[in-house]
């Protein structure tokens, strides 16, 4: 609708699309349904839930649009990131509402209803029509948003129970089936079970109803759980005009690094993580996130990542309308103990300098490189298959040194070809004896005659953890050998099966790798 | 000359004493110069403080006197050096030149320098990779690099999708104070590094005095500023000796030992260019080495003797053969043996 009709399509009251029905459909119990509809829906008597042929017997002009309830959680979740400008403790609650953990935040914005009514008016610009309700309980503010007459609700503490009252039983969050059998009893608002002993009640209709309501009455805590982790240090800057520039959004990243800075030596950490929020004034939220590989507090150098980061995102980082609130959390810290410097040139060889290089790569290219992380070391592992003795890890994991451990013992003693092929590539052998090297071999169609060749070197496969009766591949042992043919080329190669009776029928061959 | 050698070895022994696996390198290189079982190990005492000239000058003595001689000292080991490998089934050669180079310069760099000195010169070694030049000839495997003896916690390894990436992080590696090198490996037939792009990488290396290595698969010499261009591809490997350095010493018939090199100076600014030579690491020794001294001189360790097999005698006279087709790139692999074949 928002690609349709414009991102504030809803701020036209008289604009023709208001006044016609608008309907999203869905395949339910073996039939389409309504899931949502528009408000000019209600003038002609359809409902959610109600059959498509029917409200198509109702309106026959009715305008249908297929539910996608993937692009609806993306949209929730979009809207719950927006959130966060007002709280860290976002939660979501699907499929169309969010939770806001406003505790200590309020008097930032001026108290409740200065709050929602700002929430509501951004809300409102975005094209979002929306009910808001504070209260002191989850249960009940859910029951005002969602049930309530009025957009906006505030809901003094201790008034919970006369304000719920009057609400229909669907306003405690209740299952379909306690609704039903509540209603045949003739419960039909939360005042009726209030007035109900919670015996007998609870006797026929489970713990759930009682628990409901003593969470919407606070006698009962409710956990909400926060999207997000709750970053230890942060700092951010609300603008009155929108900033769109990249060097106006670089001086204030400078200076939010600025106002981390003494917080940092004050607990004598540094940053191993950070994020920095954009919030765009149409709603969009960016978030871009860099790792350390040393505790970091230094202002210039955390720019310098950031603008690597901001350079990978490329085109896709779309300033729009412009900013009106950055942030900048600290997500991940870890010690960090002031240098004492002296006159000397820097005495760490440059290791320092290696470190930020190395973050400055990640950053740039987090999000184009071939792999998931961009700068990766060699580290060695327990096996003997090659292609899982050695992985390749993250360069902030430290690398087993090799005589503290004791993978060295696993180190092979045959000579190990310089480049590997992650996926052993198949060739045609030709070999004078079946279980003899090779004589000749073609591999990616060229025919190569060897003249020297070492080996076997039998590898069997690791078969802990593995099925060996499912005949997986990584069962069967390997014999290698290492060819040379008549140019010099050093090959790699490798047998996988056994002949014989008890091996397989008929072993193959594959190059792993080259040799220098 | 004796005595006065002797004195330098005490003295240095004295110096490096904290160092055990130093010393021991170091009175090993002084007792086969006294015995002149090195080659191209002058039997002088100015010899190490000729190397010591060459590594502080940044060049790069490999130990094969010929070549050293065509490129005035060595390798340069500041600035941008271009290495070629004829096809991506080559790479093997020619990324395994590169670590070998490497783990020399690091054995020449603990010989002759002291401690203080050799903390900035041996930093981690940056192997940046395009994606295409991993799937076409395998990615870089540590353990065989341990092989030839460069240890796998100096590598940082990076790979990236787009050239300018790749030239991106190179650019910035070459600025950075404290690398110990950088090797790119670039798969692009078309559209590799221009002339003026090279001229920023190398500017920025010679300035740094990091070596930056580009190594390229299966495409014909582009215009680049580099002062030394190589092309680097295999040869036949030497064979094993049995009980090298006892009274039982004899060569491995059959068997695969010291690898070979054949490295043809496409361009050397500093001297003749065209020349063609055969060389041989001794992953033990940590030097290149002639092949025709190979059995006499230069002993394989005893951990890394194995037996050949029996069936895998060389029976094929002509194997300086040209070959057949290659599928995944232009043929030019036998040009230097070519040469080398006229020359005798």
């Amino acid at each position: 609708m928002r690609q349709r009709h414009g991102g504030s399509w809803r701020k036209e009251v008289e604009a023709p699309w208001r006044q016609k029905p608008l309907v999203h459909a869905h395949k339910s119990k073996n039939a389409m349904r309504l899931a949502h509809l528009n408000e000019a829906c209600l003038k002609w008597g359809l409902r959610a839930g109600q059959g498509l042929a029917d409200a198509k017997a109702i309106y026959p002009g009715l305008d249908i649009v297929p539910a996608d309830e993937e692009a609806d959680h993306r949209f929730l979740t979009a809207v719950a990131d927006w959130c966060d400008r007002y709280t860290p403790l976002v939660a979501l609650d699907a499929p169309d509402g969010v939770f806001l953990d406003v505790t200590g935040c309020l008097h930032l914005f001026g108290g409740e209803e200065a709050l929602l009514s700002d929430l509501l008016m951004r809300l409102f610009h975005q094209g979002i029509a929306a009910h808001a309700a504070i209260a002191a309980t989850p249960g009940t503010a859910w029951a005002a948003a969602h049930h309530g007459s009025a957009p906006l609700t505030c809901i003094k503490a201790g008034a919970e129970a006369s304000f719920l009252r009057p609400f229909k039983l669907p306003a405690l969050r209740l299952e379909s089936d306690t609704l039903a059998g509540l209603s045949k009893v003739g419960l039909k608002t939360v005042g009726d079970i209030m007035d109900t002993p919670r015996a007998s009640l609870t006797r026929r209709f489970g713990r759930q109803p009682l628990m409901r309501l003593d969470q919407a009455l606070g006698a009962l805590d409710e956990a909400l759980s926060p999207r997000l982790p709750v970053p230890e240090f942060s700092a951010e800057r609300r603008f009155a005009e929108p900033i769109g520039l990249i060097n106006d959004i670089e001086r204030v990243l400078y200076s939010l690094a600025h106002t981390l800075k003494p917080q940092l030596e004050a607990h004598g950490a540094g940053a191993r993580a950070l994020e920095f929020g954009l919030f765009r004034v149409d709603g969009l939220v960016t978030r871009l996130a860099v790792g350390t590989s040393c505790p970091l507090r230094d202002p210039d150098t955390i720019v310098k990542l950031f603008r690597e980061r901001i350079k990978s995102v490329g085109d896709d980082f779309d300033a729009g309308y412009g900013f009106d609130l950055l942030r900048l959390n600290i997500v991940a810290w870890d010690h960090l103990e002031t240098p004492q410097s002296d006159f000397d040139a820097d005495q760490s060889g440059g290791a320092h300098d290696i470190n930020i290089l190395m973050d400055r790569i990640a950053a740039r290219l987090g999000l184009q490189a071939a792999a998931a992380v961009p700068v990766r070391r060699f580290s060695p592992q327990e096996s003997h298959v090659p292609e899982y003795a050695e992985c390749l890890s993250s360069q902030h994991v430290p690398v087993k040194k090799a005589v503290e451990h004791d993978h060295y013992a696993h180190a092979p003693k045959a000579l190990r070809p310089v480049r590997l092929f992650s996926t052993p590539e198949p060739v045609e052998v030709v070999a004078q004896v079946p279980e003899g090297p090779p004589m000749r071999l073609r591999w990616r169609r060229v025919l190569y005659t060897i003249l020297k060749a070492e080996g076997p070197e039998r590898i069997t496969g690791e078969w802990w953890g593995h099925d060996v009766s499912d005949g997986d591949a990584r069962c069967l042992p390997r014999d290698y050998y290492q060819v040379e043919d008549q140019e010099g080329r050093r090959l790699w190669l490798f047998r996988e099966g056994l002949y014989g009776p008890r091996g397989i029928s008929n072993p193959r061959w594959f190059i792993h790798g080259l040799f220098a | 000359m004796a005595s006065q050698l002797s004195v330098a070895v005490n003295r240095k022994a004295v110096a490096c004493n904290r160092d055990r696996t130093k010393t021991l390198r170091l009175l090993r290189y002084q007792m086969r110069a006294l015995t002149g079982q090195v080659e191209g190990f002058e039997d002088d005492v100015t010899y190490l403080e000729k190397r010591r000239q060459n590594v502080l000058d940044g060049r790069l003595p490999l130990g094969h006197e010929d070549f050293d001689h065509d490129l005035q000292g060595g390798i340069p080991w500041r600035g941008l050096t271009e290495i070629y490998a004829p096809a991506a089934r080559d790479m093997g050669s020619a990324y395994g030149f590169v670590c070998a180079l490497f783990a020399r310069h690091a054995i020449l760099v603990h010989a002759t320098l002291d401690d203080e000195a050799t903390k900035g010169t041996l930093g981690p070694i940056l192997l940046v990779s395009q994606q295409h030049a991993l799937g076409e000839a395998g990615r870089p495997y540590g353990r065989g690099m341990e092989g030839l003896g460069l240890p796998s916690d100096r590598l940082h390894f990076v790979s990236v999708n787009k050239l300018t990436d790749a030239l991106w992080v190179c650019e910035e590696a070459a600025t950075t104070r404290g690398l110990g090198g950088i090797v790119l490996d670039l798969r692009a037939p078309k559209g590799g590094p221009n002339l003026h792009e090279t001229r920023r990488l190398h500017m920025r290396a010679m300035n740094a005095g990091v070596p930056l290595f580009l190594l390229r698969q299966g495409v014909d010499a582009l215009a680049s500023v580099a002062p030394v261009r190589l092309d680097v591809s295999p040869a036949p490997s030497c064979e094993a000796t049995l009980f090298a350095g006892s009274s039982f010493e004899q060569p491995c018939p059959g068997s695969i030992g010291p690898l070979g090199l054949a490295v043809s100076i496409l361009k050397n600014k500093a001297g003749p260019a065209g020349n063609s030579f055969i060389l041989h690491w001794n992953s033990h020794e940590c030097i290149f080495f002639k092949a025709a001294s190979a059995s006499r001189k230069v002993g394989a360790s005893p951990s890394i003797v194995r037996t050949a097999h029996a069936g895998s005698k060389s029976r094929h006279p002509d194997r300086f053969d040209s070959f057949a087709l290659s599928g995944d790139g232009p043929h030019h692999a036998s040009a230097p043996r070519r040469v080398m074949a006229q020359r005798g």
